[in-house]
């Protein structure tokens, strides 16, 4: 019984990091059409950018002995500060430009984004793991017989926090309303006086934010940081998008924990050397059965 | 002094001319109607004044500024909006939220007063929302506020649009073709909210028609396109009577054309 919490507990852990993940590129989706391939990179350049600040930090101060909260805030701001401008560089330098090209063209240009960046990151890194600072205190509580380490607490908390933040920023803010009227209708959105590039920045900049502070979360979670940490999660995440829905925002949420509970459980009920093929199958399915996923909408064809 | 004037403007599409040479000058508070046979350029002209096209030649001017080449949301805020003959509504939000959208961007709401809500916003958003619901009541849609657009009937959707064009508070509407597909009753009904904007809300409407009832009965102003030239101009009645208007629409000797007045 405890192992069926155990691995529930695992589920929704890794669910809301697929879960955040999978909201950017949904977002994205949602006002473009179109697929960030490179999204994954910025969970990976984010978990860099915290990793660097982090390090530039620990030579000098006792800081992080002192006031860990306060290190793990930087180290997440800063690595959603990575992610964000290294969005709007890329949209605006690989993506804007192919605004009105064939809808293949961005999404390969999106692959070379995706390319790119792991490879520089790799060049950078001397193909090394860096090993991520401890900066959140070790421990943990037990519920019943299950032993719950902070850090996992953290996370689940912060996904469902950054969650809910999303939620009340495309439903109740002037820059959620422009972009849920962007997603459905770019002319008629310019129409009613939306600014419809600056938008899309924006809608870009949301998502990059919430991927930034998953790879360091995630980073702090695994205890490193590499070149190729984006490839897999970023994959899932976008496997995650299109089980819920691609476009959808609450089926990105549930599309997220529902891959991290079922590569949890299938761990025990299969064997862990298969989870990744889970998801994979779970995609495959969707795609056939599906294809609009569990929120989506039929999206008919247009002229 | 004219609010709006449309100066010499020629559009073409890769050699196509959809547009040529037309001037049109609209003074304030009028209600003006443009009519031609299908392909006359008529839809070309509102994609221009909107921003959607750029002029190939001539310029835009509204209330004494260019506005030829802005990009649509400028030309927005400038005070021109529009509807669209085959209805564009946000189908997915409801009526109310499909007017808060203009409205939206009178606000300001951000991340911070959206979790905080001081008592500003709540004010604000208050007031948006009540504005929102004066649109859709001076629409003729009271009571409809939270129904989905895309449940709405037909001549309700119509509606609608003019309700959202009203939330970007214009100065001058384009309606494209407002009593497409409706019947008499409802027809009459259009042309009486139709002069509603002008004499209540004081806006400048210009109107793409193609039922003749509504176009005389509702247009102080006529201006006739055919083949994206303009080839007449007037008072209802002065239109009527126009030779090169008459053989527009009928045609001269055997050559019909069948899509006249449809």
């Amino acid at each position: 019984m405890e192992q069926w919490i155990q691995l529930t507990i695992d589920g929704i852990t890794l669910g809301g990091v697929y879960a955040v993940i999978a909201l950017g590129y949904t977002l994205v989706y949602g006002v473009l059409r179109m697929i960030n391939f490179a999204h994954g990179e910025l969970f990976m350049m984010g978990a860099f950018g915290g990793f660097y600040t982090l390090d530039a930090f620990e030579n000098h101060t006792t800081m992080n002995d002192s006031l860990p909260s306060l290190t793990i805030a930087l180290a997440i701001f800063a690595g959603m500060g990575t992610s964000v401008i290294l969005a709007i560089l890329m949209e605006r330098l690989a993506y804007r430009p192919l605004r009105h090209a064939p809808r293949l063209a961005p999404l390969i240009s999106a692959i070379g984004v995706s390319i790119l960046l792991r490879n520089l990151m790799l060049r950078w890194t001397n193909a090394r793991r860096q090993v991520f600072p401890q900066v959140f205190p070790r421990g943990s509580i037990e519920i019943g017989d299950v032993n719950v380490t902070y850090i996992r607490i953290f996370l689940v908390a912060l996904s469902i926090l950054f969650m809910l933040l999303l939620y009340i920023f495309i439903q109740r803010t002037k820059t959620g309303t422009a972009i849920r009227a962007v997603a459905e209708d770019r002319d008629t959105a310019a129409l009613m006086g939306i600014d419809v590039d600056r938008t899309i920045v924006l809608t870009f900049v949301s998502g990059a934010a919430l991927a930034g502070a998953a790879g360091v979360c995630y980073a702090m979670y695994t205890t490193n940081a590499a070149a190729g940490m984006g490839f897999l999660p970023g994959i899932k995440a976008f496997t995650a998008a299109v089980l819920g829905g691609i476009g959808s925002v609450p089926g990105a949420m549930f599309g997220g924990y529902f891959l991290g509970l079922s590569e949890s459980y299938s761990t025990k009920l299969i064997g862990a050397q298969y989870k990744d093929v889970v998801a994979f199958v779970l995609l495959v399915l969707v795609l056939i059965f599906r294809p609009w996923g569990f929120f989506g909408k039929r999206e008919d064809r247009r002229a | 002094m004219a609010i709006l004037s449309v100066r010499h403007v020629s559009r073409s599409f890769e050699g196509l001319v959809a547009l040529n040479d037309v001037s049109i000058d609209v003074e304030p508070e009028t209600i003006v109607g443009v009519i031609g046979p299908n392909g006359a350029g008529k839809t070309t002209l509102f994609n221009i004044l909107t921003g959607f096209y750029r002029p190939t030649s001539g310029e835009v001017w509204f209330l004494d500024k260019r506005v030829d080449g802005l990009p649509m949301h400028k030309i927005a805020a400038a005070g021109i909006s529009r509807t669209f003959q085959n209805i564009r509504l946000f189908s997915n939000m409801t009526a109310i939220e499909n007017v808060l959208v203009g409205q939206h961007l009178h606000l300001g709401t951000n991340i911070a007063t959206a979790v905080l809500r001081p008592p500003a916003t709540t004010r604000a958003e208050r007031r948006a929302v009540e504005q929102s619901a004066e649109h859709l009541r001076f629409a003729g849609l009271a009571g409809r506020e939270n129904e989905l657009a895309r449940n709405l009937a037909y001549g309700e959707q119509r509606r609608l649009e003019i309700a959202r064009a009203l939330a970007v508070r214009p100065r001058l509407l384009l309606l494209d073709e407002p009593t497409a597909g409706m019947n008499a009753g409802e027809s009459m009904a259009m042309m009486k909210l139709i002069r509603e904007l002008r004499d209540d809300l004081q806006v400048t409407v210009i109107l793409i028609e193609h039922q003749m009832r509504v176009v005389m009965g509702v247009c102080e102003r006529i201006s006739v396109l055919d083949y994206g030239e303009k080839i007449a101009e007037g008072t209802p009645s002065e239109v009527q009577r126009d030779q090169r208007v008459i053989e527009a629409y009928l045609g001269t000797g055997q050559l019909k054309r069948q899509d006249a007045g449809s």
